[in-house]
């Protein structure tokens, strides 16, 4: 009797676990979707105002710390917005005009750091300790998981179970 | 247990003398930086250093007629931009009247003031003020001082005699600095 009610236990388990799959792949799933949603609503077409507002937002202003041209009303900040706005008038693309401000003030006049040289860190070094960290999480719970998939093997439970009736039914 | 033997009073000790060592750094620091002079002829990295000066033109505040960048072609010239509410830019008007009196007669260096986030008679009243000789424009909507990529006043630009920018200097320059910014630009070829 001992054995069946463990061999239950060890049922119900190995049910749980499902579930728990079950409920990441719905985690997955969501994640996926709202990836997808976002990557929709930022693709839609801008006008001409969305897009020197998009522009001026990722442009630090010249002369005011921590604020974009979008953001500040220095002259300064003023001036940059109105040639962003003549640029996107006369037909540049986004980097025409992003290289026109940093071919002036230097690559540092952008608030989003560059994807090349030493800047680009900026973009692998999160990826590099994610992968780390997924990495180190994963070896962490496999192992675990091992450790406790070997206790909950039916047969290694069924013997346990008859030696503790065995041995007088335990505690 | 006495006082002496209570055991959290080394350790309050060492806390007392941690605070105290790091205020008298704080105070230290403080004093150091307060009694600094100001920071002067720093040169700063441009994209436009090596290229083209950016055009200037526009009629000069002190009535003196038009000016043009272009036609001052075959002698270096000090395009300062600066504004009547800083100090930094008072401070060094009477290092760049000295410039230009010292090469009036060579006629090899002239200085061209830019109006920075000021309106035109404000710069205007603050060039007369320091006995500016040279023109001043003014910059209204901020387009020259863009073209140049100017974040704070004053900041100046060497421009070559065949009209390539040579350096940029961020704050107050000097009648020594600029003079050696020239030899270096004239051993170098400019």
């Amino acid at each position: 009797v001992g054995a069946v009610a463990l061999a239950g236990r060890a049922d119900r388990a190995l049910r749980a676990a499902g579930r728990s799959r079950a409920g990441w792949a719905v985690l997955g799933l969501v994640l996926v979707v709202a990836l997808a949603a976002g990557v929709r609503v930022g693709s839609g077409v801008e006008t001409t105002s969305q897009r020197v507002d998009h522009i001026a937002a990722e442009v630090r202003c010249p002369s005011c710390e921590g604020l974009s041209v979008l953001e500040s009303d220095a002259p300064t900040a003023l001036a940059v917005r109105s040639a962003i706005r003549r640029m996107v008038a006369a037909g540049s693309s986004d980097s025409e005009v992003e290289g026109y401000l940093v071919s002036r003030y230097g690559s540092g006049i952008l608030l989003r750091p560059g994807a090349s040289g030493f800047e680009g860190l900026v973009w692998i070094l999160p990826i590099v300790v994610l992968v780390v960290v997924a990495a180190a999480l994963t070896a962490v719970f496999w192992r675990r998981r091992r450790r406790a998939s070997v206790a909950l093997v039916p047969a290694d439970v069924e013997r346990v179970a008859r030696a503790r009736e065995g041995g007088g039914g335990g505690r | 247990v006495s006082r002496a033997e209570e055991p959290g009073r080394p350790r309050r000790r060492v806390a007392l003398f941690g605070a105290g060592g790091v205020a008298v750094l704080a105070v230290v620091l403080v004093v150091v930086l307060a009694t600094r002079p100001p920071a002067v002829d720093t040169q700063a990295n441009s994209p436009l250093v090596g290229r083209a000066a950016p055009p200037i033109a526009g009629a000069s505040l002190d009535g003196g007629g038009p000016v043009d960048l272009a036609a001052w072609r075959g002698r270096f010239v000090v395009v300062n931009f600066f504004a009547s509410w800083c100090p930094p830019c008072r401070t060094e008007a009477p290092e760049l009247v000295q410039f230009t009196y010292e090469h009036k007669a060579a006629a090899d260096a002239s200085v061209l003031g830019v109006v920075f986030e000021d309106t035109a008679s404000a710069g205007a009243a603050f060039a007369r003020s320091t006995g500016a000789t040279w023109p001043v424009v003014a910059d209204p909507a901020g387009q020259v001082a863009l073209d140049y990529g100017v974040r704070a006043p004053p900041e100046s630009f060497l421009v070559a005699p065949d009209g390539r920018v040579v350096a940029r200097i961020v704050g107050g320059v000097t009648v020594s600095g600029l003079d050696q910014l020239l030899a270096r630009a004239r051993a170098e070829g400019a």
